[in-house]
């Protein structure tokens, strides 16, 4: 007869016959990461689209079509010409368009704010006839995860003499100062102390009219890199910002 | 500060994961079901956010997220199982060395009841839950949890030849 207790102790020593365990903590952990990565992208995308509205979407600016410009390929050179960027919702400017021949306008920015840091790892050059290769890394002073930029969208600017000669994603010819915006999809990234996260930014090669870039690299000391960072949001409880000033890093060019 | 999550997914599968996969295969009956159930539960329990847990935390998530993914499973497969020929019947033990026997049977006749069956059998008798814990977990009555330990029991009673075991309710309970 099979009462409770020999039914416990068939249970137990049947349950023995599991052997030892197969799992594949790895894989665990990559489907976690894939889960969590997503849910992190759904929100952040939300976050900085709401972000992005209230930097660029807000602005107000003198003229021109509503259309944004990744490249500056067409449009006779002007000169450097004065823009007045107009405030954002709480009155804060916000940075940009970025113009062809205007010196940027970037209010408030900074390498490091509530504990981000941003550097220029690397800026490598691997062409006459093309831009550099760089890499930023982002710092943390905690434990966190916040959403950025993704590396593609990230803004790179090339000055000479503090005067926007190239650059992107946003660039706008020479004269042009309609509103400017790229798909900022939220881009997680998982930061601790001490271990800083590097993104390649991968290639920025638009140059504004009349220059090139063997004009660039014979003179490489008079240009400089400057990377254009929306601050992160941390996740999953961080509110829109949208009028925080970016953070803004500047590197010479090698020679 | 929470721990990690990796690091606390990697400390409960080192020093927890016998006992999960065991209670797994209880609830499965199949080696290789339980392995995926145990991963299953793994990452839809550590692909939520939590502000904190230890591991206590986390291993009662897993058994709770393992139990209701196994009812859920099995209820939308049912159907589909019925009306499919089964071309192959996965080996669940290797061993048949003296006294796996009656284990081999015991496991057999687990198979022959309902998910819900077996899992307040397990629960029962393996997890030493009581009636209204597992009432708690499979979000039925106790009066259901009672008729399936009692429907269970009688079908293992007659799968292994042994008169029926009466159902503890009263001192447990």
């Amino acid at each position: 007869m099979m009462g409770p207790e020999d039914l416990r102790e068939q249970l137990s020593a049947t349950a023995e016959l599991a052997g030892t365990p197969n799992i594949d903590i790895g894989r665990v952990a990559g489907r976690v990461r894939r889960r969590r990565t997503a849910r992190f992208t759904v929100q952040g995308g939300a976050v900085l689209a709401l972000a992005a509205a209230g930097t660029f979407g807000v602005l107000q600016w003198n003229g021109g079509p509503s259309r944004a410009v990744d490249a500056a390929g067409s449009g006779p050179s002007t000169g450097p010409v004065s823009a007045s960027p107009s405030a954002g919702t709480s009155g804060t400017p916000a940075p940009g368009p970025y113009v062809c021949g205007q010196s940027p306008d970037l209010p408030g920015a900074a390498s490091t704010r509530d504990g981000l840091t941003l550097e220029i790892s690397s800026v490598r050059r691997t062409s006459s006839q093309a831009g550099p290769e760089i890499a930023v890394s982002l710092r943390s002073d905690t434990r966190r995860t916040v959403v950025s930029t993704p590396p593609a969208s990230i803004e790179v600017l090339y000055l000479k003499d503090g005067v926007i000669r190239g650059g992107g994603p946003m660039l706008n010819p020479p004269g042009d100062l309609s509103p400017q915006g790229v798909d900022m999809a939220g881009h997680p990234v998982d930061l601790e102390p001490g271990s800083p996260s590097v993104q390649q930014l991968g290639e920025r090669n638009a140059l504004c009219p009349s220059s090139s870039w063997s004009e660039v690299w014979s003179d490489p000391a008079g240009y400089e890199v400057v990377v254009v960072l929306q601050q992160p949001v941390e996740t999953p409880a961080a509110q829109p910002a949208p009028n925080v000033p970016p953070l803004v890093v500047r590197a010479p060019l090698p020679h | 500060m929470a721990k990690k999550w990796s690091l606390l997914l990697t400390e409960l599968v080192q020093v927890r994961g016998s006992a999960l996969n065991r209670y797994g295969f209880l609830l499965c009956g199949d080696r290789a079901e339980a392995a995926d159930l145990v991963q299953e539960a793994l990452v839809r329990v550590f692909a939520q956010p939590r502000s904190s847990w230890d591991m206590g935390d986390a291993e009662a998530y897993v058994r709770r997220t393992m139990l209701n993914y196994f009812v859920d499973q099995h209820r939308r497969r049912a159907r589909f199982v019925t009306a499919t020929p089964r071309l192959a019947q996965p080996t669940a033990v290797a061993e048949h060395s003296e006294g796996v026997g009656l284990r081999i049977d015991l496991l057999a006749a687990l198979k022959g009841l309902s998910p819900r069956q077996r899992a307040c059998v397990v629960l029962r008798y393996y997890e030493d839950c009581t009636v209204p814990a597992i009432a708690s977990q499979l979000s039925c009555s106790e009066g259901t949890v009672k008729g399936h330990l009692s429907d269970a029991l009688a079908r293992l009673g007659a799968a292994l030849d042994t008169p029926r075991t009466e159902v503890e309710g009263d001192t447990r309970s």
